[in-house]
């Protein structure tokens, strides 16, 4: 990748130390990390040296297609969660659609609720379907729908739209119901509900940032 | 309105010539559809720099809000999805005003002045002397002015000829974060779409092109499209916009038909009144009427 030239290091690459400095002189190459080389794994992750996939916890699945033996392995075994809300994880079959949150464009967080401008370009909440989901539970872009989890609900308007697209997952069909946050029960937007109502309460392993972008839930139209 | 009257190249239903000492130089704005992502920046710019807020309104099941142009919105993005060759596109479009070097709303209004292109191409709308009759709506073959329920008047974009006159760009082309929105000259802006479609056709885009309609004599406001060849992909654009036939029938036909019959009554009352003199009840009549009304 890279060599030295006599006076400094040159090749397909640029060196991550300073660029001149001689093979004799001791300089490590690696200078982020406290040992001066690269490492082939990374000790400091809570689940392990190796990266791993593993299922969110409300799985559409009933195993992690990578381990399909072992049922520890399903979802992430160093994970932060408490009992009770281990209790409040619904199950695919109750609950068999995969939900995301997600934000718009148009809004910050749930501060632009609050400014006419950003109300009038985006007034009211809703949730994205697909058109096959659309089909299959008879929602029409514009109805009103109920979206649950086993934590809670939330109603909105349905827009359906081709950007979301059924997933082959483990030779199972699956949905996905793309709900935006943004809205709530005060603003200049129309009255809306608290999205995460929905989503479930997991801390990830090494960050404790909560799993709010892939769980389950069922919709149906009011 | 911030154009001086020696900026002014056409005014609807007047007939004393233009003044012309003064060369402007003709202005565009370019959209480029491709490089928009659909942020709304524009709407919320022209809401802010016009001072105009429109109602919040309701999620009717899609992207777009305002769902449609209004006396208050005065620019709106239309969302579409386009499957492609098995390729989701997401085509969308800023919608407004063209202004267009043929204005058919300014062609179709019976009110002086309140209509006016400047010199620099910009249509503008003066409310001060529109009188709501909506023509201009009938005559406007991209569907853009709105007659407002408040004061019964018509509105639509100006390309912030206010900015324009002091030498700004239009509010919304300030605030497209992409560059989408374009303003220069219409040489310029030309110049400039030609190199986006080169880009696009390097990219596979075969029919991309640049959109500026000659049915109305070109526009001041042009899209760079990836599928020029069917612009009515983009929720309608027009094909091969056109003022509608109802305008030359009101202006070509109709109007002086109207003007000889007006004249003709008048000629008639003037020819009556000469060989017969006015109309009067006689003496005898009247010495009747008066008799009756006694008894």
């Amino acid at each position: 990748m890279i060599k030295w030239l006599g006076d400094k290091w040159g090749g397909n690459d640029v060196p991550d130390m300073r660029p001149d400095a001689a093979p004799d002189e001791g300089v490590m190459p690696f200078i982020m990390t406290p040992e001066g080389v690269a490492r082939l794994f990374a000790p400091a992750l809570a689940e392990g040296p190796f990266p791993e996939h593993y299922e969110p916890f409300e799985t559409p699945l009933d195993k992690n297609p990578f381990h399909p033996n072992n049922p520890k392995a399903t979802s992430n075994p160093a994970a932060r969660v408490y009992k009770g809300d281990m209790e409040a994880f619904g199950k695919a079959k109750d609950f068999p659609y995969v939900a995301t949150t997600y934000r718009l464009v148009e809004h910050f967080h749930y501060w632009t609720k609050h400014s006419k401008i950003n109300a009038v370009l985006q007034p009211e909440q809703f949730v994205e379907i697909s058109e096959d989901l659309a089909k299959e539970k008879g929602i029409a872009a514009g109805d009103r729908v109920k979206v649950k989890s086993n934590r809670g609900f939330i109603k909105a308007v349905a827009v359906v739209t081709k950007r979301i697209k059924a997933l082959d997952v483990d030779g199972k069909k699956v949905h996905t119901v793309g709900i935006p946050i943004h809205f709530g029960f005060k603003g200049v937007t129309k009255p809306g509900f608290i999205t995460n109502t929905l989503t479930p309460f997991v801390g990830d392993a090494n960050c404790q940032t909560p799993e709010f972008k892939a769980f389950l839930v069922n919709i149906e139209k009011i | 309105m911030a154009l001086q009257s020696l900026d002014i190249a056409r005014r609807s239903a007047t007939t004393t010539p233009a003044p012309g000492v003064r060369q402007t130089t003709e202005v565009a704005k370019l959209i480029d559809v491709s490089t928009c992502i659909g942020c709304k920046a524009c709407q919320a710019a022209c809401m802010e720099w016009n001072d105009i807020r429109d109602e919040v309104g309701s999620c009717s099941g899609v992207f777009d809000n305002p769902v449609d142009l209004t006396a208050k919105s005065w620019t709106v993005m239309r969302f579409a999805e386009v499957e492609e060759k098995g390729k989701l596109e997401w085509l969308i479009r800023k919608d407004g005003c063209m202004h267009c070097a043929d204005p058919g709303c300014l062609k179709a209004c019976p009110a002086p002045g309140a209509i006016i292109q400047y010199a620099n191409g910009i249509v503008d709308f003066h409310q001060e002397n529109c009188i709501g009759c909506g023509y201009c709506v009938t005559g406007c073959p991209f569907n853009i002015p709105r007659i407002s329920q408040e004061d019964n008047k018509a509105y639509k974009c100006t390309l912030c000829s206010d900015r324009v006159a002091i030498g700004q760009a239009p509010a919304c082309a300030k605030a497209c974060p992409t560059g989408a929105i374009q303003f220069g000259s219409k040489e310029q802006m030309t110049d400039y779409a030609a190199k986006r479609v080169g880009d696009l056709k390097s990219r596979g885009y075969d029919k991309a092109g640049l959109y500026d309609p000659q049915g109305v004599g070109g526009t001041h406001v042009m899209y760079v499209l990836h599928h020029a060849d069917r612009p009515e992909l983009y929720r309608g654009l027009p094909g091969n916009p056109s003022i509608s036939p109802l305008v030359s029938l009101w202006k070509g036909f109709a109007k002086p038909l109207a003007s000889v019959a007006m004249a003709a009554v008048a000629l008639g009352s003037l020819f009556h009144f000469v060989m017969k003199g006015p109309n009067e009840v006689s003496k005898e009549l009247e010495d009747e009427m008066e008799k009756e009304d006694a008894q």
